[in-house]
């Protein structure tokens, strides 16, 4: 099939301010969307810049704006993309070039929620076991790959970029919740803020952006209720 | 088999109340659950039984001065302060997430709790003396 590849292009060494590519590519209804990016990149105009790694969803570096929604561009087959494929660089971060964002801000974020286990009792006998149970209680917030997919498809984020965002509290979610760990208090300190999970409003964009279906708003409002319950 | 439990516990005793956005975050909660039923049985009330073309000022006089008007008054007094703060908040939460210019925020806040304010005022006097009341009160009855 042959379809049309839009493409948000910017190069801060040229250009003023963004502007669409157009670019016409065969390609398997199979092929990923990365396929159809690559084969811009390769074999019609090389500056096009873009980030992907593993390139089969585990790395989360390719996240983009496929047709108006956030999404791993390696994750999304071109039979669901229609005739026109409209990719543009995730919203409300910096852009470097084409569809490479500076990821910075949206990490400083990440690293004040204290994102690592904090527990200074040394391990009883090596290891720290917990029970399935406990396991089970922030399983869904593990999955997390800091795509950035949901706190770019974010309309809080896109209205004040001071706000945490909903990764950091997902990856907060997954600490705190964590029964080996003993510094959810730290963690619930930082998001208890007006910038922090308070400026949530519920909206569900997370949920629909999430490549990994993670249940963002649900990890959210468990830990609004943890702050309201004063710490679980 | 060791297995950690109990930091839960231990954490509730370490980490204190929920701030002022919290705390605001659970009355939106609360009273956006409260004006479910409230807002839903008024709805209900005014079109079903009242009827759209009886809603009359002589019509909620009568209410309000008959056998159940206190409950009538309470209810719409419910209506009036949940209602009104629920909705302002709202329009706060607009602001704050848009108007980053402080003095701008301020000043557009100011005047969302002015009218809001009026419109408290208003209604609370109109629950108070009554529809008939509040017109002789203000030199319209």
């Amino acid at each position: 099939m042959r379809i049309k590849m839009r493409i948000r292009r910017f190069n801060p060494e040229t250009d003023s301010s963004p502007w669409w590519g157009e670019y016409w590519v065969d390609v398997e209804a199979t092929d990923r969307v990365l396929d159809a990016l690559h084969q811009v990149k390769w074999y019609q105009d090389g500056t096009l810049t873009l980030r992907r790694s593993c390139a089969h969803g585990i790395c989360g570096s390719d996240a983009m704006v496929i047709n108006g929604r956030n999404a791993l561009a390696c994750k999304v087959l071109m039979q669901d993309v229609g005739d026109v494929c409209q990719v543009e660089a995730l919203r409300s971060m910096p852009l470097i070039k084409d569809l490479v964002v500076d990821m910075e801000p949206f990490f400083a974020k990440y690293r004040a929620v204290l994102p690592y286990l904090i527990n200074e009792e040394l391990p009883a006998a090596g290891e720290r076991r917990q029970s399935q149970e406990a396991r089970a209680r922030f399983d869904d917030t593990t999955k997390c790959i800091l795509c950035a997919a949901c706190t770019t498809s974010c309309p809080s984020f896109w209205a004040n970029e001071d706000y945490i965002g909903p990764a950091a509290i997902v990856q907060a979610h997954r600490f705190i919740f964590d029964d080996r760990d003993t510094a959810a208090d730290l963690r619930l300190r930082a998001l208890n803020d007006v910038d922090g999970v308070w400026r949530c409003r519920t909206v569900f964009n997370c949920v629909q952006a999430c490549p990994r279906e993670i249940d963002v708003t649900r990890a959210i409002g468990e830990v609004k209720l943890a702050l309201m319950n004063g710490g679980d | 088999m060791t297995v950690t439990t109990g930091r839960a516990a231990r954490v509730k005793t370490r980490y204190g109340a929920p701030n002022h956005e919290g705390r605001i975050w659970l009355f939106m909660r609360l009273s956006g659950l409260v004006m479910f039923v409230t807002v839903v049985f008024h709805l209900l009330y005014m079109h079903m039984v009242v009827r759209v073309e009886n809603i009359t000022f002589e019509n909620i006089d009568a209410r309000w001065s008959g056998p159940a008007g206190l409950f009538w008054r309470l209810f719409d007094a419910s209506l009036l302060f949940i209602g009104m703060a629920h909705g302002m908040n709202g329009v706060r939460f607009s602001i704050n997430d848009y108007v980053h210019n402080r003095f701008l925020n301020l000043m557009l806040t100011g005047i969302v709790y002015g009218i809001g304010g009026l419109l408290i005022l208003a209604g609370s006097l109109a629950i108070i003396f009554g529809v008939g009341g509040l017109g002789r009160l203000i030199g319209m009855g």
